[in-house]
């Protein structure tokens, strides 16, 4: 009898075993090619190659050509977060951030589509008035040097396996000087929304 | 029936190494991998024949270890030879290693006409081995179709241990440790015993190196499977439940200790070790000649190992109770438990004795708490749950077992060394894989399931292993992925500097200097002294790089007497790649602060970028000359 328990309870034990083994692979097989932190001051797509992307708010900024830049968001005065548990309860697999400063706010929406695509919206809501030439710019940070190419309105890069791109890209965009980010732009609107995909595959 | 396979497998890889040698030439045996996959097997499993066939002893246990010896040996006399005749290395050690071919084939023979006439004992002995081999071959076939490419070289530590037996052998030096041969260690940790092993597989007769350690990584855990599944048979006496054993153990990836999935020093001193702790209590003098054989192979895996087999030798053979062997457990868990806390506290060897250590790599080498527990989450996965009831159910159970007690004690004194956490604690979870696997199977085939249920028991067994092994796999591998995708250490874009120095190397009493990868890339693969290759010290890296940077008179002195510059060297060489490029371009300096931090890529150099350096070269009578788009060589 003694010796039908502990078979029993062997075999759950296996069973469980085996489930948590299958989940660390379908983990693994989601973090393939990227994970998505949503911690602290920013949001990170984490790539498997040790690098990061990023789209912090202290780095959006509204020029016109002529004086210095505005940065709305370099100092912050609230950050909501979705947390991991809001996710899980609610099933979706969207992480979101939502930032103040004073009067402007902004909020970004990253959501994984499968595990090489990323829809990313940001909204920015800002009270500035309007000067001609005026744009709102945001970036888009790599953690490490890269080149950047462009192909049909696709940029790519490629860096330790990982292969970068930002598909179909409508939006006005440059690289920065120090080969590490590309700065997108649009003419400057009071409401002003940003909406692109991010493809990566890691080798 | 299994001589027949045995002796067919034998004749048909001759005939088809005959008609090769007759179509291609004997010069294209350095790359064809049936070659150098058949001297593998043959170097490796030579000892076992010896000790079958001239020692009639038992083909896996202490003097199967033991007839490895014959390396050594084998060296020593090619040198006194060449002593006597005056002819160098290069003449005398190729003879060796062929001499090392046919003789195995001779013992071979005689192993199986010989036992024909007394009770066809090798039918049984190779059916064993063969048992014991399928189980690694299909792991084999897992790793090389899913997880690696094809010629991918992924562990650096075989460039560096490569340089010991190209040294002895092009330069013609008997070494007795690695260090007196190649000042690419940073400690005296090994004698050259493995190093010698090593040159019979690559270096003594030519052997591509790059494809020899991709074979090498194929057959090496098959080569381990025999003396597992011996000890899974020992204590099992089943032969499915061996298998599964092996499947099982192979399927462990402990980073770190790496114990079936490369051939170097550490992984060597193991596979001894797994032939001898077979071994039911060996008497005393048998005892020292196993620790010293062990401590020979790696000083201080060679010696924790030796004081493993000691302990095994005085404690655990000792016990002869139940109430002893419940005491003994309960102290060994205790122990463990006290010492995991420890660690929790803060405390570690490295942190708080091995200072110096630290300074000079630059970094901790261990993981802390709650990492370190991770790290054994991510090696043992979820079969540690079974492992654990195995271990609660063996401790409380009526009957002394010597099955759970030897994996139970060895596993135990391997945790309470990691969480000690000297410097590479990892590596003392080394074989902690096997003893869960003994300890789970042993309590599984206690249980005496039925036919269909140990079929699923088993596939589970293998799955939740099989899953882990894949991913540990994986994510060792990230370090050696390279821009382009290509997983190997070795990058293709070195090839032209390695084959540029092979017809042109430096003359007598220089040194080259370049970024650690490249060093080591080049000490290696082109026999040409560095400065102390991937360990160049961390002092000698910041003068390299401000050389490099502000090229002049000054920065140059600081350079030439930074540590590591070896004593004599009248020239240096500089080797500027397309790694220091990148480095100088991209601020990135990471390699100036951990002696582990090496990029692998390989960018294009602008050679605009350079002119000051060109230029003050020009002061030192140096040319400067474009080997490739990675190379500059100022000479």
């Amino acid at each position: 009898m003694k010796n039908f328990y502990i078979k029993l309870l062997t075999i759950i034990v296996l069973i469980l075993s085996v489930i948590i083994s299958v989940k660390s692979y379908y983990s693994y097989t989601q973090d393939k090619n990227f994970q998505i932190i949503n911690k602290k001051q920013s949001l990170i797509i984490q790539l498997s190659n040790g690098e990061y992307l990023e789209m912090t708010s202290k780095n959006d900024h509204i020029s016109d050509g002529k004086d210095v830049d505005t940065k709305p968001f370099e100092s912050l005065t609230s950050i909501q977060k979705s947390s991991s548990f809001q996710n899980s309860i609610s099933t979706i697999n969207a992480y979101s951030e939502n930032v103040q400063s004073n009067e402007n706010s902004r909020v970004v929406k990253v959501n994984p589509i499968d595990q090489t695509r990323i829809l990313v919206e940001i909204s920015a809501n800002t009270k500035y008035t309007y000067t001609e030439n005026q744009k709102y710019n945001i970036q888009v940070d790599y953690s490490n040097k890269v080149t950047f190419n462009d192909n049909n309105k696709d940029i790519i890069f490629e860096d330790k396996g990982c292969t970068v791109t930002i598909p179909n890209t409508t939006i006005e965009y440059k690289i920065s000087e120090n080969s590490q980010s590309i700065i997108f732009s649009q003419k400057y609107q009071l409401l002003e929304t940003f909406r692109f995909y991010i493809d990566i595959y890691c080798k | 029936m299994f001589d027949l396979i045995a002796i067919a497998t034998n004749l048909g890889l001759i005939i088809y190494l005959l008609v090769n040698a007759l179509t291609k030439g004997i010069g294209a045996f350095s790359t064809n991998y049936v070659f150098i996959g058949y001297l593998i097997f043959t170097i490796l499993t030579l000892p076992n024949l010896l000790s079958s066939v001239i020692f009639k002893a038992k083909m896996i246990g202490l003097s199967s270890a033991l007839c490895f010896i014959y390396y050594p040996i084998q060296f020593l006399i090619a040198w006194g030879i060449g002593q006597a005749l005056g002819v160098s290395f290069k003449e005398v050690l190729p003879l060796a290693t062929v001499f090392t071919l046919v003789l195995w084939n001779i013992l071979f023979l005689i192993f199986i006409f010989k036992n024909q006439k007394r009770e066809d004992m090798s039918e049984g002995v190779i059916k064993d081995l063969i048992m014991g081999i399928i189980p690694a071959i299909l792991i084999v076939l897992f790793t090389f179709i899913l997880i690696r490419q094809p010629n991918s070289v992924v562990a650096l530590d075989y460039f560096q241990h490569l340089t010991v037996p190209n040294r002895m052998f092009l330069d013609n030096i008997l070494c007795i440790t690695s260090n007196q041969c190649s000042g690419l260690f940073l400690q005296t940790g090994y004698t050259t015993f493995y190093h010698i092993i090593l040159g019979n597989i690559t270096t003594f007769l030519q052997i591509d190196p790059l494809k020899a350690f991709y074979v090498l990584d194929i057959i090496f855990p098959i080569i381990a499977s025999i003396p597992i599944y011996a000890i899974f048979k020992k204590f099992t006496s089943s032969t499915i439940w061996s298998q599964v054993g092996v499947a099982v153990t192979l399927l462990i990836f402990v980073t770190g200790a790496y114990e079936f999935v490369f051939f170097i020093p550490q992984t060597f001193a193991i596979l001894l070790f797994l032939m001898i702790v077979k071994e039911q209590r060996l008497s005393w003098w048998k005892l020292a000649l196993a620790a010293i054989l062990l401590f020979s192979t790696h000083f201080i895996i060679g010696a924790f190992l030796a004081v493993l087999l000691i302990g095994k030798r005085i404690i655990i053979e000792n016990i002869h109770t139940k109430k002893g062997a419940l005491s003994y457990t309960l102290i060994l868990l205790i122990s463990c438990i006290f010492f995991g806390f420890v660690n929790i506290a803060g405390f570690s060897i490295e942190k708080f004795v091995q200072t110096d250590t630290l300074a000079t790599i630059g970094s901790f080498t261990n993981s802390y708490f709650p990492d370190n527990l991770q790290v054994i989450w991510n090696v043992l996965g979820s079969l540690s749950l079974i492992a654990v009831l195995a271990i609660i159910i063996g401790i409380f159970k009526r009957k002394f077992n010597q099955a759970f007690l030897i994996p139970f004690s060895f596993l135990m004194i391997g945790l309470i060394c990691y969480f000690l956490a000297p410097t590479y604690a990892n590596k003392f979870l080394l074989l902690s894989g096997l003893y869960a696997t003994i300890l789970t199977i042993e309590f599984l085939q206690s249980l005496q399931f039925k036919f269909l249920m140990k079929g699923f028991i088993a596939s589970a067994l293998i799955v939740i292993c099989g899953i882990g092994y894949f991913v540990q796999y994986k994510n060792y591998l990230k370090f050696y992925t390279q821009d382009n995708g290509t997983v190997s250490a070795f990058v293709e874009k070195d090839r032209a500097i390695i084959d540029y120095l092979k017809i042109n190397p430096p003359t007598p009493n220089t040194v080259i200097i370049s970024d650690p990868y490249t060093q080591l890339m080049i000490e290696s693969l082109a026999n040409v002294p560095t400065v102390q290759a991937q360990y160049m010290q961390l002092k000698t890296r910041q003068n390299l790089l401000n050389y490099l940077i502000a090229p002049n008179p000054d920065t140059y002195e600081s350079l030439l007497i930074s540590p590591g510059v070896p004593k004599g060297t009248t020239n240096i060489e500089f080797l500027y790649s397309g790694r220091i490029f990148s480095s100088v371009a991209n601020e990135d300096k990471g390699w100036l602060y951990n002696m582990y931090s090496l990029p692998l890529n390989n960018a294009n150099i602008d050679i605009q970028a350079v002119s000051s350096l060109v230029e003050d070269q020009k002061r030192l009578n140096k040319n400067v000359y474009k080997i490739s788009d990675n190379f500059l060589l100022f000479r």
